[in-house]
């Protein structure tokens, strides 16, 4: 049997999966006995396979949500939706305060030192001026703050484990995370980062903890430490948030460039990337 | 070595077994037990009888190899193969009992964890790779390999392309693989 990773007939699989004629199942195997490539990837899928099977994807759940737009949902519909607020109202001229991020958006906290000193505050329940002015346009600053937005990646703890995870375990972080306690997940995950600075889910995790924070410099440390291990996959996606810290730092170069590099590997939602690039073409100037 | 097929160190091994040579079981063993392993994980949902059966394949074969009954040493891995076959047919029919035969209570000890070690950081790494995932790759990466569907009926499932469902696949594979590949380096 030639290769099939290199004939292009990937039998893995189907092999993993059960599904495979005896015949062909026969000449896998024997073909695997001798090949280090095709075995470790048998490996690593029915390890794969296991985890899938303990934690399985809620399927039919999922494909319930109406992701019409992202089908990355790292980030999910509360990003979408907040995105979608804030351009329409920056579209539509800005009238009133900036919209309010959904509630299971975290980022950083609205700019307080730089508020928008020509956006009116309308009165509650004030009808808005339908002819808004140029300058009722939401700032700079208000705009970044929007597109640095994330909510957290969802983590599913794949290991099963009978009790609590051992207090400052990567587990022990990770329940805080879970839970929505970045503060509490961000001391741990940074002080387990600082033991171990290469080890790239830890600081990933962190760097984002950082972000719901609020913290873009300290997520930088973190992702980029998540970066320099060079380990899918959270390298790649290390990168696209990391354009996040630079967002909200009006660090618009640097973030440009990790956006790139996002796009070009497929990383954070899909296509989600190339809408931040687009929407800072039209970022309104310092 | 769990390396590449290497056709020097297999004639070696066969040589050395059969002088009663241990440093050529255990490099034969240490070199078979992953491929073993991973044979009888995937056909057999039962870990402690992957485990066993592993072990009584290695240790078939070892017997077997003592008394030179192989006798083109390039044929060791189809012959190991078909050991493993056999045993775990006999297994799934019933008609397999340990202890039968001949077993060498020392040989036997000395193969029972190989490998384990380099398994449980396979694990662990494609454990936190797999939670790093998006859900809708994970999807289709369960939707392959517990249910088996094909890309095709995958695309039909989800109301995708074909082509979305393979993109998403390759990706979700390459980066696990890479996750995994980068763990062993720093473990190594």
């Amino acid at each position: 049997m030639d290769c099939p990773l290199e004939s292009g007939h990937d039998l893995a699989d189907a092999y993993i999966a059960g599904t495979l004629s005896e015949s062909d199942q026969d000449a896998f195997e024997a073909h695997f006995f001798t090949c280090a490539a095709c075995l470790a990837q048998v490996q690593m899928l029915q390890e794969v396979k296991d985890g899938l099977e303990r934690h399985p994807v809620p399927i039919e759940a999922y494909r319930q949500k109406p992701t019409t737009w992202t089908s990355g949902p790292w980030l999910g519909l509360a990003l979408a939706a907040s995105l979608i607020a804030a351009f329409g109202w920056w579209w539509q001229g800005g009238v009133g305060p900036a919209p309010d991020a959904p509630p299971v958006a975290v980022g950083p906290s609205p700019p307080t030192a730089a508020p928008a000193p020509s956006t009116p505050t309308p009165a509650p329940g004030a009808t808005p001026d339908p002819s808004p002015s140029p300058a009722a346009a939401p700032s700079r600053r208000a705009v970044l703050t929007q597109l640095a937005l994330v909510v957290a990646p969802r983590y599913v703890p794949i290991t099963v484990r009978g009790d609590a995870p051992p207090a400052g375990s990567f587990d022990a972080a990770m329940a805080h995370y879970v839970a929505g306690r970045h503060r509490e997940a961000a001391a741990a995950l940074g002080a387990l980062s600082n033991a171990q600075p290469t080890d790239p889910g830890i600081a990933f995790f962190w760097g984002i903890s950082e972000l719901a924070l609020g913290r873009p410099e300290a997520a930088r440390l973190a992702l980029t430490r998540a970066v320099a291990a060079d380990a899918q996959p959270y390298e790649d996606e290390a990168h696209f948030y990391l354009a996040k810290a630079y967002l909200a730092e009006d660090a618009i170069d640097k973030a440009r460039e990790e956006l790139r590099y996002a796009v070009t590997h497929e990383a954070g939602p899909e296509g989600e990337a190339q809408r931040i690039l687009s929407a800072l073409d039209r970022l309104p100037p310092r | 070595m769990s390396g590449d097929y290497e056709t020097a160190d297999v004639v070696a091994w066969v040589a050395g077994i059969a002088a009663g040579d241990t440093a050529a079981e255990a490099a034969f063993a240490a070199h078979f037990a992953p491929r073993v392993r991973a044979m009888l994980r995937a056909r057999l949902r039962q870990p402690d009888a992957v485990q066993d059966l592993t072990q009584d394949t290695l240790v078939a074969s070892i017997l077997a190899l003592r008394k030179g009954q192989l006798r083109e040493a390039d044929r060791l891995p189809a012959f190991v193969h078909g050991v493993a076959r056999n045993i775990v047919n006999n297994h799934l029919r019933g008609q397999h009992r340990r202890g039968e035969s001949p077993l060498d209570d020392d040989l036997a000890g000395r193969l029972t964890a190989s490998d384990s070690r380099e398994d449980e950081e396979r694990r662990s790494l494609v454990t936190r790779g797999l939670a790093a995932i998006a859900p809708a790759d994970r999807e289709v990466l369960q939707l392959t390999l517990v249910d088996g569907l094909h890309p095709r009926e995958i695309a039909q499932r989800l109301s995708l392309s074909s082509d979305t469902v393979r993109q998403r696949k390759t990706r979700a594979l390459k980066r696990l693989m890479a996750a995994v590949d980068a763990g062993g380096r720093e473990v190594r």
